[in-house]
């Protein structure tokens, strides 16, 4: 709407208004009748005695019909009344500051533009409120003489140039967390109309950055200059919790803002907050979604696991029913879920989900490339947030994974043979019981698809780049030319998994794989540790690295650490030397994921570094039971553990599937990967084209600019010999809000648990931020003070108490009429 | 002259209280009687006529002879008794002149009334006088019997236009000397004026053994000021005008004016006149018909 239609609805309907009484009553005093009167004595000293009560009531009387018309007026065009309320607001915060001056005025406004001011009830987004307000303190300043710099927030940080750059941590440090735009001194139309363009951005708020580039901003305004700043936010824990009293960033802050404000005190202004969020929010968030399997096959099924919560005040006790539903790739809703009761501050973690092989299928076009699915959960009914009523996850569904395994100790004795049990756990590809007949497709538990071979054989192999990840088994002989296609395997982005015996010659080993570093073999091999002897003394194992992604899940409960820590299985290891010195790649640093509990200590047991593109996982002991008494001990260590190391190695479809929004999207390219175009479709549909970098010999595609949350779509672009282009391979990405933003309960004072509009409305934001900076710091005013939240005319509720109020105005002007006109009607 | 007859004279109101004749009369003869009593028992009184006997006559002159030959009741009618003197003083002020809606004036109301009350006494062979006063006494007809006299009276009031202000209790004084030996004074007003001149007035009236009775003529809406909208009232009698929503000032007003009748009974009560309130919207014949039939019976 136009500001000039808002004003004139604002401000002209309740001028009208106001004006119809006075008119009426203007008009009345000229329509009057004349009659000779005779008792004019008695009616003279009536009127001597009464003239001063007929004046006072005649007043009262014209101001009750003044004010029962405006309130009629403002109920009908309560958003043009608010935006005069907001001047009246800005009126307290700016010219009661005192920028009555001549001086230039340097504005800092200061909008929250977060996911959660598109909170909306009825039609109206706190962020609504936020734009009108600010347009308002805008259109209060001087056009020819004062300027504005408007800091957003919540702005997603985009690199220069969508893709093609390489993005350092400090980038990706900036992508994730500078959120904060500046539009510098702008003249006041510049300012209007950056103001509404400004929309809700899905990323969260960062109070702190804001405020330190407004200390910024107000420093380097000149000192003959005036300096104002008006902060308009919702002031939802969401953003606001940090800086708060008891707020991990409260002290940088204090700071930032006692810099601002040693500012503002010089032009003799004050910082000014202005509440434009709503009060009472009930808001269900999806906050997170998840996928239980580390890569998706075709015919398998897949966990999904979906989080909720429910934001709400618990003054309210408001419950919610919630049921979830979902659909594949916009396909047809379902629901999942029985209705979930939630109080408020309730959340439901791990709301299971399982897809069907038949709803993951892959079609004819995709069987040999996989694809990408996007889930799409949602709840059934929207609320005030929408933007985390739904989340999305994509799938990437693999035809399958096909794994080189390499037996170098065959053996007819499947106990004894070296690759049995492996082959057995990584293959395993069907949940179908032998024996068992049964209609239905069979339900595949892995993707993997295992080929062996013998030792001998590998001669053979013309190239490895036909499989996902290659097994060496107990493998004596390497020869040169099998090397150098498992660096080049390696390198190309793939994975190598190699296990120690009796039959490997270390030396070769370290003189071919490790190379001083320079290799594929993690560490320099030494003798055998422990003994082969089967009565001999085994020993346990201890987890690594814990941060590992395979590690991770076998330690994040004392059940699952259990899994590494209770079998006491390991007779026989290789003793090994960690890369130091010159020797050490500082960019494929070796991670430990699994220690022996040697005599005299800890020695490492499987460890893991990149490679090029790729990753090499070395297991310190036999693939089968030669060395160690693992597949026999009954905890399943081995199953679990090669098997989630496998799926680490070969999943690198799946990893860069779901982001938060501002996350860069960041995929190390294979050679198979590598084409010459690459574009991007974002959820808004549209298509940009991005070229790939190079980080350290490394070719990557990488990119920011998810700003939006929904589904991205990645397409590889080959070139034919005839010229034209081709889709050498597609897939999707999502992006998601994240779930701080869902939060849109208010900051309150740290004492307070009272009720959360307070007594007053506003109370407790403003006593909040009183704890955080002081009193007398600043002004604060609240959206709908003057005509809604809480205040007299208040609230979410506000919108009800002006209809109320309305009656109230029209039952007045009834009554009056009635009054005037039958009640007080003289008797006969 | 014969313009002013019929128009004051109205047969319907005349018709009305015809059958008041001897009340009437009676009025002043009880009252007079119960007032001076013993004086009329002195006076060597001639026999003039009988008349026919209504109800109410006092048997005490019922001609029992006449009764015998006739078989008819009849009243012996006494010279004396007939000599009986009326003064009607009617206000003309330009108070009277108000009328609301389509009432009569209090002007015409009074020359009604006055007009209806002199024909009566006329009628009984009684003499009937008329003073017309504003500030001043402007026409004085002395009490006679004449029809005459009656045409002359009708004529003042027909020609006498209200204007000016009210000065009763001049006025009053002059009555009082120029009416000569007592009688029966009616005062037809809307009685506009200080209270204390009222009273100054009828103290003269009394003092000279005159009989007073005062009519307050007012029209229902000096009453009731039922006025509803906006309204400027415009003075009379040298008042200024006034705007003013009326509904406010209403209960203020009626206050006032029930001070005031009740002060002007509270004068007439001390003065020992009677006082009777003259409502216009009050059929005249009706009013006089009360009035006379409340007289009787506080008399008799």
């Amino acid at each position: 709407m136009p500001i000039w239609l808002i004003w004139t609805l604002g401000l002209g309907v309740p001028l009208v208004a106001a004006a119809v009484p006075i008119i009426i009553h203007l008009i009345n005093l000229t329509r009057f009748r004349k009659v000779d009167w005779a008792a004019m004595e008695f009616l003279l000293r009536a009127y001597q005695k009464t003239r001063r009560k007929m004046q006072v009531e005649s007043l009262i009387m014209l101001l009750l019909r003044i004010a029962a018309v405006i309130l009629i007026a403002m109920a009908l065009f309560p958003m043009g009344c608010e935006r005069v309320s907001d001047w009246a607001g800005d009126e307290l915060g700016l010219s009661g500051g005192g920028l009555n001056t001549d001086a230039p005025l340097h504005l800092i406004l200061v909008l929250d533009n977060s996911a959660s001011t598109g909170y909306e009830t009825e039609n109206q987004q706190a962020f609504d409120r936020a734009k009108q307000y600010a347009l308002t303190v805008v259109d209060s300043l001087e056009p020819n003489r004062d300027r504005v710099t408007i800091i957003r927030l919540s702005d997603l940080y985009v690199p220069p140039g969508l893709g093609g750059l390489v993005l350092t941590d400090e980038e990706t440090e900036k992508a994730r967390r500078r959120r904060v735009g500046q539009l510098s001194s702008m003249n006041l139309e510049g300012a209007r109309r950056e103001i509404s363009a400004t929309q809700v951005a899905a990323v969260d708020t960062n109070i702190l950055a804001a405020f330190r580039e407004a200390a910024r901003v107000a420093e380097s305004t000149p000192e003959g200059d005036a300096v104002g700043m008006v902060v308009i936010s919702d002031f939802y824990r969401a953003g606001w919790a940090d800086v708060a009293k008891d707020g991990s960033a409260n002290g940088d802050f204090v700071n930032a803002a006692a810099a601002i404000n040693a500012r503002l005190e010089k032009s003799g202004t004050r910082m000014m907050f202005y509440d434009a969020g709503h009060y009472w929010p009930q808001n269900v968030a999806i906050t997170d979604v998840r996928v239980g399997e580390r890569i998706v096959g075709a015919g398998m099924e897949a966990n999904i696991y979906v989080d909720i919560a429910y934001f709400a005040s618990s003054d309210r006790e408001e419950h919610k029913s919630v049921r979830l539903k979902y659909r594949v790739d916009g396909g047809t809703e379902k629901p999942f879920s029985a209705p979930i009761e939630l109080a408020p501050g309730d959340s439901r973690r791990n709301i299971a989900l399982t897809l069907t092989p038949a709803e993951l299928a892959l079609k004819d076009d995709e069987v040999k490339t996989g694809a990408s699915r996007n889930i799409e959960i949602f709840t059934e009914q929207a609320d005030g947030l929408k933007m985390d009523n739904a989340r999305n996850l994509v799938i990437h569904v693999v035809p399958n994974i096909p794994i080189l395994v390499v037996n170098g100790a065959p053996h007819p004795d499947p106990s004894k043979d070296e690759t049995f049990y492996l082959e057995t756990a990584l293959g395993i590809s069907s949940s179908k019981v032998e024996g068992e007949t049964s209609d239905e497709p069979p339900v595949f538990i892995t993707p993997n698809r295992v080929i062996t071979m013998r030792g001998e054989q590998l001669a053979s192999v013309d190239s490895f780049l036909d499989y996902r990840l290659v097994v060496l088994a107990n493998v004596r002989d390497l020869p040169e030319n099998v090397m150098n296609k498992l660096t080049e395997f390696v390198d190309a982005g793939f994975g190598l998994m190699i296990f120690d015996g009796d039959q490997v010659d270390f030396q070769k080993y370290n003189s071919l794989l490790y190379k001083d570093g320079k290799g594929l073999l993690p560490a320099r091999l030494g003798r055998m540790g422990g003994s082969e002897d089967p009565v001999a003394d085994h020993y346990g194992l201890a987890p690594g690295d814990r941060d590992h992604p395979v590690i991770e899940l076998f330690t994040d409960t004392p059940e699952n650490a259990a899994i590494i820590t209770d079998p006491k299985a390991v007779r026989a290891w290789r003793a090994m030397t960690l890369p130091e010195g010159a020797e050490v790649d500082p960019l494929r640093p070796v991670r430990r994921l699994i220690d022996v509990n040697a005599p005299g200590g800890a020695q490492p047991l499987v460890l893991e570094r990149a490679y090029g593109r790729g990753k090499v996982v070395y297991v310190g002991t036999t693939a089968g039971e030669k060395w160690n008494g693992l597949w026999s001990w009954g905890e399943g260590l081995p199953l679990f553990l090669y098997l989630e190391i496998a799926a680490d190695l070969t999943s690198n479809e799946a990893r860069y599937s779901n982001l938060s929004v501002g996350e860069p999207y960041r995929r190390v390219l294979r050679v198979t990967d590598i084409a010459p175009t690459y574009t991007v479709r974002d959820p808004a549909g549209t298509t940009t084209e991005v070229v790939s970098t190079a980080e350290d010999n490394l070719k990557l595609l990488e990119f920011g600019g998810t700003a939006q949350p929904g589904v991205y779509t990645v397409t590889a672009l080959d070139r034919t010999e005839g010229g034209d282009t081709r889709r050498k391979w597609q897939e999707r990405f999502a992006v998601n809000l994240e779930p701080g933003e869902s939060d849109v309960g208010k900051i309150k004072a740290a004492d307070d648990a009272g009720d959360e509009a307070g007594a007053e409305g506003g109370q407790q934001v403003q006593t909040a931020l009183e704890e955080a900076l002081g009193f007398e710091t600043f002004v604060f005013l609240r959206a709908g003070d003057e005509l809604g939240d809480g205040g007299p005319l208040g609230s979410e509720e506000g919108d009800r108490e002006w209809m109320w109020l309305a009656i109230l105005g029209v039952a007045f002007l009834v009554f009056e009429t009635l009054w005037s006109g039958v009640i007080s009607k003289p008797e006969d | 002259m014969a313009e002013a007859y019929q128009r004051y004279l109205d047969p319907e109101v005349l018709n009305q209280i015809r059958h008041l004749e001897v009340t009437a009369r009676n009025v002043v003869e009880g009252f007079l009687a119960g007032m001076h009593r013993s004086p009329y028992h002195g006076f060597s009184v001639e026999f003039a006529q009988h008349r026919e006997y209504v109800q109410g006559d006092d048997l005490r002159f019922l001609d029992w002879k006449a009764f015998a030959k006739s078989d008819k009741y009849y009243i012996k009618q006494y010279e004396e008794e007939t000599n009986f003197r009326a003064i009607i003083v009617l206000d003309s002020s330009e108070s009277m002149r108000y009328s609301s809606g389509d009432l009569p004036s209090k002007m015409d109301y009074g020359r009604y009334m006055a007009a209806s009350l002199a024909y009566l006494i006329q009628k009984q062979s009684d003499a009937a006088g008329l003073a017309l006063f504003d500030e001043k006494m402007h026409d004085w007809v002395p009490p006679a019997t004449s029809q005459v006299t009656l045409m002359r009276m009708l004529a003042m009031m027909h020609d006498r236009k209200p204007e000016k202000k009210t000065n009763i209790g001049e006025v009053l004084v002059d009555v009082a000397q120029r009416a000569g030996r007592r009688g029966l004074v009616m005062i037809i007003s809307d009685l506009f004026d200080d209270l204390n001149h009222l009273k100054k007035g009828l103290e003269h009236l009394v003092a000279r053994k005159h009989d007073v009775i005062v009519f307050n003529v007012m029209d229902p809406m000096e009453r009731e000021f039922s006025f509803d909208r906006l309204t400027q009232f415009l003075g009379m009698e040298g008042y200024p005008d006034l705007l003013v929503d009326p509904r406010s000032l209403r209960k203020a007003y009626l206050e006032e004016v029930s001070a005031f009748t009740a002060g002007v009974r509270r004068v007439c009560l001390r003065a020992r006149a009677d006082f009777q309130l003259m409502d216009t919207s009050m059929p005249l014949g009706v009013a006089l018909q009360a009035y006379l039939a409340r007289r009787t019976g506080t008399r008799a």
